[in-house]
């Protein structure tokens, strides 16, 4: 028996019935954006419910811009939910607070035209899990949200240099890593990628 | 943000564009209560429930500033009636005519000035063995105002008395009889010889009839019914028109519900209802419960049982140094094995819903008669989901493990309006009592149940059943 329409409306927000929709539809999607963040399953999920009662409790809040601001919209409280709930608890928050970088210059944004291989989705998730907290926050914030330096700076209470040298040390860190996998599939090593 | 293409930035982002992961199924069912319980915190804080705060107030200040309103407005000042007695009767004593309860007939007497004459409001009742015994017949003229409201009736009628010098005699006719022989002095009256007459003229006496026929024929006389009955009369008034009364009593209301999503369904109603009315026109509150019957489907989500086997729990070993033997001793407990499939089992559960239900109706009559009142009805109705009771709890999944239960069936909404419209029929079956038969139909302006897509409102047809009580 199927209730929901196909479209999420502003009003699915305020029923229980909607709830239930949106969230039988956007759960897994949620539960990996906060499984990105926090590296562990069971606080992803406590994440993600956090998340959705705080998408119930400013419901009124939301403004339809068409079609997918409302994904747009809870997919922005579920990131902020994330961090703070990182930055709530003591095995997260220590590595969120970030050394202040001395460059007076702005870091310019490297490019990066190599070439990498093909990594199947666990690979990259594990490749992600395994970076520091701050690494994987920023790296996450910039490659996967596209947020800009600006914002992850606002959000962090950093500076934007200290946004861009964490990004680049994340990126220095994952290449190095895939950089070691190749190797060691060439010499024939079993090596597996999760941890 | 800035622009540059990065080769990794693109692996990562195409790698993990659509990751998903299933939310187990025990954290599901958590956050679904957390959600339910928000949006009920949510609904209470967003102030709709004031509004049933409101309509009671509204309904009880309607009512009752209405009732105070018709009242003073039909309410005329008291004027004393005196009588005056035109020709005196020697009487040695003060003559005094029935017991005074709510307005007196003062008889002037030249010769003693003294004399007054009560009357109780109209109702002089002289009993057969109690006739007055006099010297003179004293014909009665009663006089009763026939104009005025029937407040004025009931509270001043005036008298003339006629005494004759030959017949002193006077003597109740049965219950309608309008002298209280009791109270008056039996003493000789020295009267002259012609006839004298004690006239106790109302203001605006209009009308006179001579007692002493009333008296020996009460039932040839109806004029006479009018005095006596000048009560009855006032509240036959207060029934049909011109003086606002109330109302108050019970009623139960069976009620069919079409275009819910339960399909048809039957609920009841009852509780209490006050009614003010002021000619053809009423208006009434209630307050009352309306319980109805309903059954969610749930989906339970299980997986099959394979067998069992005793599992190890433990093992100790003992050393027998006699026979050179380690003795061993083996703990084991049963262990159910489930399969990894999922069964879907559809169930329905039957649930009680209680509403409290508020009804304003608004009045008009159309058809009056003393024992039989026809009109019409409307107005809103409010109802407010009280209590969620679930009338069968249990599930036998058997031996199967239950996994998942789902409720599919949607919520029910806390606050809902109604219009109501309906004929009246009021049965009146003694001066108190009343009996209301109303035939009526209801549009539900909100779904009974939540719904995410639009559908056609619900509708309604009921008969309600109300036992009042005229005041």
């Amino acid at each position: 028996m199927k209730f929901t329409s196909g479209k999420d409306t502003k009003e699915d927000l305020f029923s229980f019935t909607g709830i239930k929709a949106i969230y039988n539809r956007y759960a897994p999607r949620f539960l990996g954006l906060c499984y990105r963040y926090c590296g562990n399953r069971e606080d992803a999920e406590d994440i993600m419910h956090d998340g959705f009662l705080n998408i119930i409790r400013n419901s009124s809040q939301f403004k339809s811009r068409g079609d997918g601001s409302l994904e747009a919209w809870m997919k922005r409280i579920m990131i902020t939910t994330s961090l703070k709930y990182l930055r709530d608890h003591k095995k997260y928050n220590k590595y969120l607070v970030f050394e202040p970088v001395i460059e007076q210059q702005d870091i310019p944004d490297e490019e990066d035209d190599q070439s990498y291989p093909d990594i199947s989705q666990d690979q990259l998730l594990n490749l992600i899990l395994e970076l520091p907290v701050g690494y994987r926050t920023v790296f996450n914030f910039y490659v996967l949200e596209n947020y800009s330096h600006k914002e992850i700076a606002e959000m962090l209470h950093c500076s934007e240099n200290t946004s861009k040298t964490q990004l680049m040390r994340a990126r220095a860190w994952l290449q190095k890593r895939i950089r070691i996998s190749e190797k060691i599939e060439e010499y024939g090593h079993k090596e597996t990628w999760s941890r | 943000m800035d622009t540059k293409k990065h080769g990794l930035d693109d692996l990562f982002r195409n790698g993990l564009a659509d990751l998903e992961m299933s939310p187990s199924a025990a954290g599901q069912s958590q956050f679904l209560k957390k959600a339910k319980q928000e949006l009920r915190m949510r609904r209470r804080s967003a102030g709709k429930w004031w509004l049933p705060g409101l309509a009671i107030i509204l309904g009880i200040g309607l009512f009752v500033g209405g009732y105070l309103f018709l009242r003073n407005t039909t309410k005329e000042p008291i004027q004393k009636n005196n009588v005056k007695v035109t020709k005196s009767q020697k009487t040695a004593g003060k003559s005094t005519f029935g017991i005074v309860t709510r307005s007196f007939i003062k008889t002037t007497n030249p010769q003693n000035p003294g004399t007054t004459a009560n009357t109780n409001s109209g109702q002089l009742i002289a009993s057969r063995n109690q006739a007055a015994q006099t010297n003179n017949h004293i014909p009665l003229t009663i006089k009763s105002s026939k104009k005025g409201n029937p407040e004025d009736q009931k509270t001043y009628t005036s008298v003339s008395i006629q005494t004759s010098p030959s017949s002193t005699k006077v003597t109740g006719q049965g219950k309608m009889t309008a002298i209280t022989s009791q109270t008056l002095e039996n003493k000789p009256l020295s009267l002259p010889e012609k006839k004298e007459s004690h006239s106790l003229a109302n203001n605006d006496s209009s009308k006179a009839f001579d007692t002493s026929s009333i008296l020996s024929n009460p039932i040839k006389n109806p004029e006479a019914f009018s005095v006596r009955n000048d009560h009855k009369h006032a509240d036959d008034a207060s029934f049909n028109n011109k003086i606002p009364n109330i109302r108050a009593g019970l009623y139960y209301m069976a009620e069919r519900i079409f275009n819910s999503l339960d399909k048809n369904k039957y609920v009841n109603n009852f509780g209490a209802e006050g009614i003010l009315r002021y000619g053809p026109y009423s208006i009434g509150i209630g307050i009352g419960l309306s319980i109805t019957k309903a059954y969610n489907e749930m989906v339970i989500t299980t997986n099959p049982y394979l067998g069992s086997y005793q599992k190890l729990d433990s093992m100790t070993y003992h050393w027998d140094s006699r026979h050179y033997y380690l003795l061993k001793t083996i703990y084991t407990k049963p262990q159910n094995v489930y399969g990894t499939t999922l069964n879907y089992n559809y169930y329905t559960l039957s649930m009680q819903y209680t509403y409290l239900q508020i009804p304003l109706t608004l009045g008009y009559d159309f058809l009056e008669k003393n024992w039989f009142t026809l009109g019409v009805r409307f107005g809103p109705v409010m109802s407010v989901l009280l209590q969620t009771r679930e009338l069968n709890t249990s599930y036998d999944a058997g031996k199967d493990k239950i996994v998942m239960i789902n409720d599919i069936s949607p919520e029910r909404i806390n606050l809902n309006w109604q219009a109501m419209a309906g004929i009246n029929a009021a049965f009146r079956l003694s001066h108190r009592f009343i009996l209301e038969l109303e035939p009526n139909l209801r549009y539900y302006f909100d779904s009974v149940n939540e719904k995410l897509s639009p559908t056609a409102k619900p509708w309604s047809v009921g008969i309600q059943a109300s036992f009042l009580i005229n005041f």
